[in-house]
């Protein structure tokens, strides 16, 4: 159980990835296309959708179809009935020209595939977590390397710098960045990125304090390496797997920063939607259309479960003394 | 015990013109005109620029105005005029600081006594079933953002159930009713937001408390108190729950941040008029003045939780009050 579960959460995290880079050649519907307006707006989950082939310019949706005598069809669109003639559709029998669309996980207001939208929107959603993430980590293990390394002044200073951004609620000071820059694909990126790198400046210092004292780094330095090949050679070397662990945690908690952000309307900008954004979008027919608030909603849990578990399990290989 | 108070108050000074400072330098680097930032994006003659220029010092270099700045905020309490609720930026974060308190301070004892409640639980029954299903469904919570929860919960419990209200803080009408029915009515609204906040975050508390009392369960005087015959219960509570809890309350106040920042976005969904609400319709505003103030106030929340939390310590610990550190290992 507890061993298969980092490999359950790993592939489906590498399912997931596979999915959004791949989406169009895996025969899912184009994200951004609104088909029809009016006859596909919020479908439910699982529902089938009612539509003839036309000659030329594929399909035409209906609520309700009716074969005429003389091979024409009726079509019942809303409340308003139009016929096509026999000629503009395409097949001969009524059978041939009639299709029946799946949509697994129904449709938004504007008739738009949800499937296809969250997958879409992983995309974006873990683009941006995962370079947030990796700008975290690596700012938080420069300032930690640096408070470590020159202690004193430099270490004082970095410290009460990483007191301060500690004190002041992320979610306020990611709202005062947005409203001063502005919402954009890469401010986000980089408002997520400086708000949370305190916790990897403190791993990174934590480890070369105690690394320092070791054997072999004395042994380094005292046959005369340099202070740059002591930092980057020995010490930031035996740093690297608690930050890594640091690092997915970030990512599993960027993930959710993103999403909050998305869903207040001030991270990534439409028309390339995250999942919060797809979540704020479901917002005001939650209670009509429940399931476009929801679905991108057990997206975001089910990842961010799936990278805490992993996380979980890569600190039990660095940290065996975790208790369990 | 009163040295260690005035202590702990005057490292928090510091701390706070840090993010003064970093407030201050945040506007200062941002693009654009100051005097834009501050009247939106607003057309305005450019008479009234050059006035607002002035009467703000923009056109003075900029360590100056950071200590005017500084100055106005800390010694005057002067947090500038908000444009879109038209009235000064400190009643309108008077008008709506309750709110937040009131959610976030509820949140904070669901969280403690949840997270305690679980954390014990798991330890007691360890390894079995309750153990995994309070790990798992906290692991779970732990992963949902919190404000689709909500969204689930006023689907599921307000609308579909009708328990709860979908949002506010009282009944169309509550004003008129005895105080007794209004309080009421008061905690029926709060019952939502308050306990999603409160829930989300208690996994990490109810985590590090399991953690702690198995620690504190395989430790001689724990296991000496059962050998003496004590009983089941009295050694769980008595014993290894009282040492869990001190490194617990370290834990609690470092949660202060993230129940903030939670609530939020818990007021923007169930539409509580708070600090939270003020700061978003701000933003959307483009009311800077208000977004600053919501972001200096809610560090001031931060701070004063974790201060508060090494205040607690000292009380209860006497390794601390005697100044020799411990306590928080």
């Amino acid at each position: 159980m507890t061993r298969r579960r980092p490999l359950l959460a790993a592939g489906f995290l590498l399912a997931l990835s596979a999915a959004a880079l791949l989406g169009p050649l895996l025969g899912l519907r184009d994200p951004a296309a609104q088909p029809d307006g009016l006859v596909l707006r919020d479908l439910p989950p699982f529902s089938r959708a009612e539509a003839v082939r036309l000659v030329g310019e594929g399909l035409r949706y209906a609520d309700e179809i009716r074969d005429e005598a003389d091979g024409s069809v009726s079509l019942r669109r809303g409340v308003s009935w139009e016929r096509i003639p026999a000629a503009s559709l395409a097949g001969a029998t009524p059978e041939a020209r009639r299709v029946r669309p799946f949509f697994v996980l129904g449709t938004d207001g504007y008739g738009r595939d949800l499937l296809s939208r969250i997958v879409n929107g992983a995309r974006v959603s873990l683009l941006v977590s995962l370079l947030a993430a990796g700008l975290a980590v690596t700012l938080g293990a420069g300032a930690g390397l640096a408070a470590g390394l020159f202690g004193g002044v430099v270490d004082g200073l970095l410290m009460r710098l990483t007191d301060v951004f500690l004190s002041v609620p992320r979610l306020f000071l990611l709202l005062l960045l947005v409203a001063l820059y502005g919402p954009s694909l890469a401010g986000t990126v980089l408002v997520l990125g400086a708000t949370s790198w305190m916790a990897a400046a403190r791993v990174v210092r934590a480890e070369i304090l105690s690394l320092r004292e070791r054997e072999y780094v004395r042994a380094a330095e005292a046959s005369g390496a340099s202070r740059a090949r002591v930092a980057f050679l020995h010490l930031l070397p035996g740093a690297a797997a608690p930050l890594l662990v640091e690092g997915t945690i970030r990512f599993a908690n960027t993930l959710l920063l993103e999403s909050s952000l998305s869903f207040l309307g001030l991270g990534v900008p439409p028309p390339s939607p995250s999942w919060g954004n797809l979540i704020a979008d479901g917002r005001d027919s939650l209670l009509g259309a429940w399931w476009i608030a929801t679905l991108p909603g057990v997206a975001i849990a089910a990842t961010v479960l799936a990278v805490n578990a992993l996380g979980e399990a890569l600190r039990e290989k660095v940290e065996p003394r975790v208790a369990r | 015990m009163a040295w260690l108070v005035a202590r702990r108050l005057l490292a928090a000074i510091p701390l706070l013109f840090g993010v003064l400072t970093l407030v201050f330098v945040l506007v200062e680097s941002a693009p654009g005109d100051p005097s834009g930032v501050l009247l939106g994006e607003r057309p305005v003659p450019p008479e009234v620029r050059a006035r607002i220029v002035e009467a703000y010092g923009l056109d003075r270099p900029p360590v100056e105005r950071y200590l005017r700045w500084l100055g106005a905020v800390t010694l005057r309490g002067e947090l500038g005029w908000s444009v879109s609720r038209a009235r000064p930026v400190t009643r309108a974060i008077g008008d709506a600081l309750p709110s937040t308190l009131l959610l976030a301070g509820a949140a904070l004892l669901i969280y403690v006594i949840a997270g305690t409640g679980i954390g014990v639980a798991a330890a007691r029954w360890r390894g079995r079933w309750p153990d995994r299903a309070l790990g798992g469904a906290s692991l779970v919570l732990f992963s949902m953002p919190v404000f689709w929860i909500g969204l689930l919960a006023i689907l599921a419990l307000s609308s579909g159930l009708g328990w709860f209200p979908p949002g506010s803080t009282h009944s169309v009408g509550a004003d008129a009713w005895p105080p007794v029915r209004r309080t009421a009515d008061l905690l029926w609204h709060l019952a939502l937001p308050a306990g999603i906040l409160g829930l989300t975050s208690a996994a990490a508390l109810s985590r590090f408390v399991r953690s702690e009392m198995l620690a504190a369960l395989g430790e001689e005087f724990v296991r000496a108190a059962s050998a003496r015959g004590a009983s089941g219960r009295r050694v769980l509570f008595g014993h290894a729950l009282c040492n869990s809890l001190l490194p617990a309350v370290t834990l609690v106040g470092m949660s202060v941040p993230v129940l903030v920042s939670g609530s939020l976005v818990t007021e923007v969904v169930f539409a509580w008029p708070g600090m939270g609400r003020l700061a978003y319709d701000a933003i959307l505003a483009r009311d800077l003045p208000v977004v600053l103030a919501t972001t200096l106030l809610s560090s001031v929340l931060v701070i004063a939780g974790n201060l508060a939390a090494d205040l607690v310590l000292a009380a209860v610990d006497p390794r601390i009050r005697a100044g020799q550190g411990g306590g928080a290992r």
